[in-house]
């Protein structure tokens, strides 16, 4: 068989593959449309919720210092970090 | 119906007049200032007409006699029973805003992204039997108020040394939460409910059964308390962030309070009440083939969302074009591999056909959960009697679905991990022209690739049977007969050139099967069965005949 049947042959098969995969994604992707909506402007996202939360006479009294880190208090800063890792804004 | 006080003639809601307007004089009316006779009596009910579907079981209010010769939910042209009823009178309405001619422009212009989806959509005939339905959610309303004690901690890290500081913090919270909302409704499912949110509180207006007039609307079958800790727990978020911003003052800037969601209920006083409330959405059901897809617009917003079935015309048109697109990479990719073109190419397909396999194996998982119907909170209440309780972050998802998969997620990574492994053996040990030779070192390798490809197969075949909402479908064994076949003529012989061109088709054909039963499943999925329910359309159709196995 001449070479270059061989190369049409094969090169044929091959991109006819890659197009049904590729063409399955693309289905895909397309047929699902509308995007749950986002608040952007908004610090909790909570798009469409009207409300008004406030914190009044906060006092903040210092009840306990340690630098010890034990296991249970290396747990309780591991949760920490990763609480506040997460944190943005202020309070309204 | 609602008869006009000047003519008696009948009276429908205006969308851009937002009034009561006569057909045969013209008299326009404030919603609020028409009333039927037993309205007044009853503070409860409503009296309504609610029609039934013979063919899906549908029920649905409409004051319009039109009503009786069309199912909005199944599509069929049939003749619906009617009967007067007395319904629970919702407290809110949100009002139409937006018109049929507005809704079809916003719904055009998805259809316009969807390029698979059937031509029929942009159909005008079509795109006309978009009906207007007041749709029934629950409106969540949300107070906090009271004194709180709860304790905080701050922690500074220094170098290696982290220093604890712990707090009391005292205070008063207020908060009021309105609008989150949630479909009460078994016709639309939650995720495509969240498509089309949200609907803003502003425009909400005191229920009056008069603005029902001209329109279809859903009743409600789905109880308050399925939502209500989602709503808790949001406003307990917010709370809790409040407080601890609000605590951070000083040289103590990160100062971070610990309340789990129950505790936050107590020291906040967080109290929900759920309102009854009817919300408009444009919707069309579309037939395709024997089930239906549903089309929505936010009556109030404009917001489209629709879950398109794939037109399987459109795909093979679109496999064709890709291919002659893909045509000039591939004669690269093919002449790369100078004196062993055919052996090469045959490589390089089986691991496109590695790649379909994992393919479906993903997705029939993926569709699996959707079929299953768990991400519906309706849906598993109904059958659970279980408040259904979405993981908040997506590293919860993630790990649970990790915890879930872990077969998978092993099964995976040997199998990825060999396909790599196999490249540079395909690279290098091919030029052999021996595929399955005992001299060709990664003879193993490829043999353990098809072996594979055929497991992946039997699962995601066993995986499919388990989908209760869809036909069984044969493309992905066929599939993986004819890609096992390939290891049989290898093993014949591995120097053919022609074989090698045939084992590369029987690869390519196996795939594409298998790619295609995906196609099939994914419009089973977007569609939805109309017929054989005792009494409702949409999702409802799904769980009465499937029985939610959780």
């Amino acid at each position: 068989m001449p070479t270059i049947l061989i190369i049409l042959i094969c090169s044929l098969i091959l991109s006819f593959f890659a197009a049904f995969i590729a063409c399955y994604f693309l289905a895909k992707i397309t047929s699902l449309p509308g995007k749950k909506s986002v608040a952007e402007d908004d610090e909790f996202n909570l798009c469409g919720i009207k409300y008004n939360c406030v914190a009044k006479n906060v006092e903040v009294k210092t009840k306990s210092f340690s630098s010890n880190e034990n296991q249970e208090r290396k747990e309780k800063m591991d949760l920490y970090y990763r609480d506040i890792s997460g944190r943005k804004g202020s309070a309204r | 119906m609602f008869a006009c006080k000047n003519c008696g003639g009948n009276i429908i809601y205006d969308i851009k007049s937002k009034k009561l307007v006569c057909k045969k004089c013209n008299s326009s009316f404030a919603p609020e200032s028409v009333t039927k006779e037993n309205d007044s009596v009853d503070y409860d009910y409503f009296e309504t007409t609610v029609f039934t579907c013979p063919q899906c079981g549908a029920e649905i209010m409409c004051e319009d006699n039109e009503a009786s010769s069309f199912c909005t939910y199944c599509a069929s042209s049939t003749v619906l029973t009617s009967r007067i009823s007395k319904e629970k009178k919702p407290d809110y309405i949100i009002p139409f805003e937006k018109t049929k001619e507005e809704c079809i422009e916003e719904f055009k212009k998805i259809t316009k992204k969807a390029i698979f989806a059937p031509s029929e959509l942009k159909d005008p005939k079509v795109l006309d039997k978009f009906k207007a339905i007041y749709v029934p959610y629950w409106f969540y309303e949300v107070s906090q108020e009271g004194a709180f004690k709860v304790s905080g901690a701050e922690i500074q890290r220094t170098g290696s040394y982290s220093n604890a500081y712990y707090f009391d913090v005292n205070g008063d919270i207020e908060g009021k939460f309105e609008g989150f909302c949630r479909d009460a409704s078994y016709s639309f499912s939650d995720d495509l409910g969240e498509r089309i949110a949200p609907f803003f509180p502003e425009g909400k207006k005191k229920f009056y059964p008069s603005y029902l007039s001209g329109f279809y609307a859903d009743i409600s079958d789905v109880d308050s308390i399925v939502y209500e800790h989602e709503a808790e727990e949001l406003a307990n978020d917010v709370a809790r962030e409040v407080v601890s911003n609000a605590s951070c003052k000083g040289e103590y800037k990160n100062m971070k309070i610990y309340l789990s969601n129950d505790e936050a209920t107590e020291q906040f006083n967080t109290a929900v009440s759920a309102k009854r409330a009817l919300f408009p959405i444009w919707f069309m059901s579309f037939k395709n083939e024997k089930k239906v897809a549903y089309m929505t617009v936010n009556g109030q917003t404009g917001k489209a969302a629709s879950d398109f079935p794939i037109s399987k015309r459109k795909f093979f048109i679109g496999v064709l074009l890709l291919t002659l697109i893909f045509f000039p990479v591939s004669f690269l990719i093919v002449s790369m591999f100078t004196g062993r073109n055919a052996f090469g190419a045959l490589d390089v397909a089986l691991l496109l056909s590695c790649a379909s396999y994992i393919i479906y194996y993903v997705q029939m998982k993926i569709l699996q959960v959707k079929d299953s119907g768990a991400e519906d909170a309706g849906r598993f209440y109904e059958k659970t009697k279980v408040v259904y309780i979405k993981n908040k972050t997506k590293n919860e998802n993630l790990i649970n679905y990790i915890k879930d998969s872990i077969v998978d997620f092993v099964i995976g990574v040997i199998y990825i991990g060999v396909m790599f492994w196999e490249i540079p053996f395909m690279l290098n040990v091919s030029t052999q022209g021996k595929l399955f030779g005992i001299d060709a070192v990664s003879g193993f390798l490829r043999i353990l690739l098809i072996v594979g490809n055929l497991v992946l197969a039997v699962i995601g075949f066993i995986r499919a049977g388990k989908l209760k909402n869809s036909a069984k479908y044969y493309g992905v064994l066929f599939g993986g007969i004819l890609t096992i076949s390939v290891l049989g003529i290898e093993l014949i012989n591995a120097n053919s050139v022609i074989l090698s061109i045939i084992s590369c088709v029987l690869l390519c054909a196996g795939a594409f099967l298998t790619i295609f039963d995906l196609v099939l499943y994914h419009n089973e999925l977007t569609t939805r069965k109309p017929a054989h329910l005792k009494r409702r359309g949409g999702d409802a159709i799904a769980y009465d005949i499937n029985n939610l196995d959780m």
